[in-house]
């Protein structure tokens, strides 16, 4: 076995057990936008909230000044 | 990471580096080098070294790393993640858009709404990144919903701040250095991101994916390095002191917004940093009077 063909096998492999997790899953995300915010249906949150509480808080990107009130120019 | 000449770094080093390592100073010295027309900002590095130090963000903890990879093994915690991500990017685009548009310096102005452009850009990479690992996952209305988040601003676009914004004002340098660290943040949750989200490539769109992480991190260190030259150029009209004071002020605000995100998982940042160790003034022993006034910040900002 080349070690394309294993590279490639092993790629294959975790693309099946990706796809099978997240057929098990069975949670589909869904919600609106309202106000520029992004507000996930209960249904969602309901699916989401054992395993993943604070998922639309941590580690999010931040590029812009925090604070409003910043000392002025 | 004591050094000042950025040059002796690079970007495999940042890409390679252990969190525990000092990811913060690398970033910095990375953008430096990396980000754009290399820059030397000794002024910027030295503040940013000592208010590192003084201050120790959870965010170069290992700690912090190992959450988000515990995290990130959750499918839908990243395909959350994405979505909130380009949420943020959104939301930030407009803060620059509407700064931007009260720039009283040229220079500045123009500086602001690429940066405005690229974020709003951003938001639909993020949402790229969606579809290309979890389509399967997301409401088809719902998805055609998010692309609301982006607001897809250019530069050919005339600049007109944002109805009601509080960030319609003329910069200053208190906003590169809040940007400058929120930035420097963001390019350590790409280092975080990479491996995490290769364990939903597929063979077919891989390539695509690493495409967009290369072009989110490039930006993130372009603006990086933008912000920290405008720091030291302002910061040749203010003492060591008052540059230290700021960069300290606001790592230590931006600290506890990192620490509120993480919400209950915070707890155990309580003083792992081991800044109690290294300083008498460690956050958790002083009383909330030892911050600086507002009144102490103006002064400090002249």
């Amino acid at each position: 076995m080349s070690e394309g063909y294993g590279k490639e096998a092993h790629a294959e492999l975790a693309d099946t057990v990706r796809r099978l997790e997240h057929h098990r899953s069975g949670v589909v995300l869904s919600g609106r936008i309202k106000d520029g915010k992004v507000e996930l249906d209960e249904s969602t949150l309901r699916a989401l909230e054992s395993k993943f509480a604070g998922a639309d808080r941590a580690f999010v990107a931040v590029n812009a000044p925090f604070d409003p009130g910043s000392q002025p120019a | 990471m004591r050094s000042q000449d950025v040059r002796t770094t690079d970007v495999d080093a940042f890409l390679t580096t252990d969190a525990a390592s000092g990811r913060v100073a690398l970033a910095a010295r990375v953008a430096l080098a990396h980000g754009g027309e290399t820059v030397q900002c000794p002024l910027y590095l030295e503040a940013l070294d000592r208010a590192v130090e003084e201050e120790p963000p959870p965010f170069d903890t290992s700690t912090y790393a190992e959450i988000y990879v515990d995290k990130s093994a959750d499918w839908a915690w990243m395909a959350v993640s994405l979505i909130t991500n380009a949420e943020r990017e959104g939301d930030g685009a407009k803060r620059l858009w509407s700064l931007s548009a009260c720039s009283e310096d040229a220079e500045v102005q123009q500086l602001l709404k690429r940066h405005a452009v690229d974020e709003a850009r951003h938001a639909l990479l993020y949402l790229a990144l969606l579809d290309l690992t979890f389509a399967d996952n997301v409401d088809g209305d719902f998805r055609v919903e998010l692309n609301q988040l982006s607001p897809r601003y250019s530069l050919k676009q005339e600049l007109i701040p944002v109805e009601g914004s509080p960030y319609a004002k003329d910069p200053s340098i208190d906003d590169f250095i809040q940007m400058n660290i929120a930035e420097i943040r963001t390019a350590i949750h790409h280092i975080m991101q990479r491996p995490a989200m290769a364990r939903y490539f597929t063979v077919e769109n891989q390539r695509r994916i690493r495409s967009i992480q290369d072009s989110l991190l490039r930006d993130e260190l372009k603006h990086v390095n933008y912000t920290a030259a405008l720091i030291e150029r302002i910061a040749q009209t203010l003492t060591e002191e008052e540059l230290a004071g700021l960069f300290r002020r606001r790592f230590r605000d931006f600290n506890q917004i990192t620490l509120d995100e993480l919400g209950e998982g915070a707890g155990i940042f309580d003083c792992s940093v081991a800044c109690c160790e290294r300083h008498p003034t460690c956050r958790s022993k002083v009383p909330s009077t030892s911050v600086p006034s507002t009144f102490e910040l103006i002064q400090i900002a002249g």
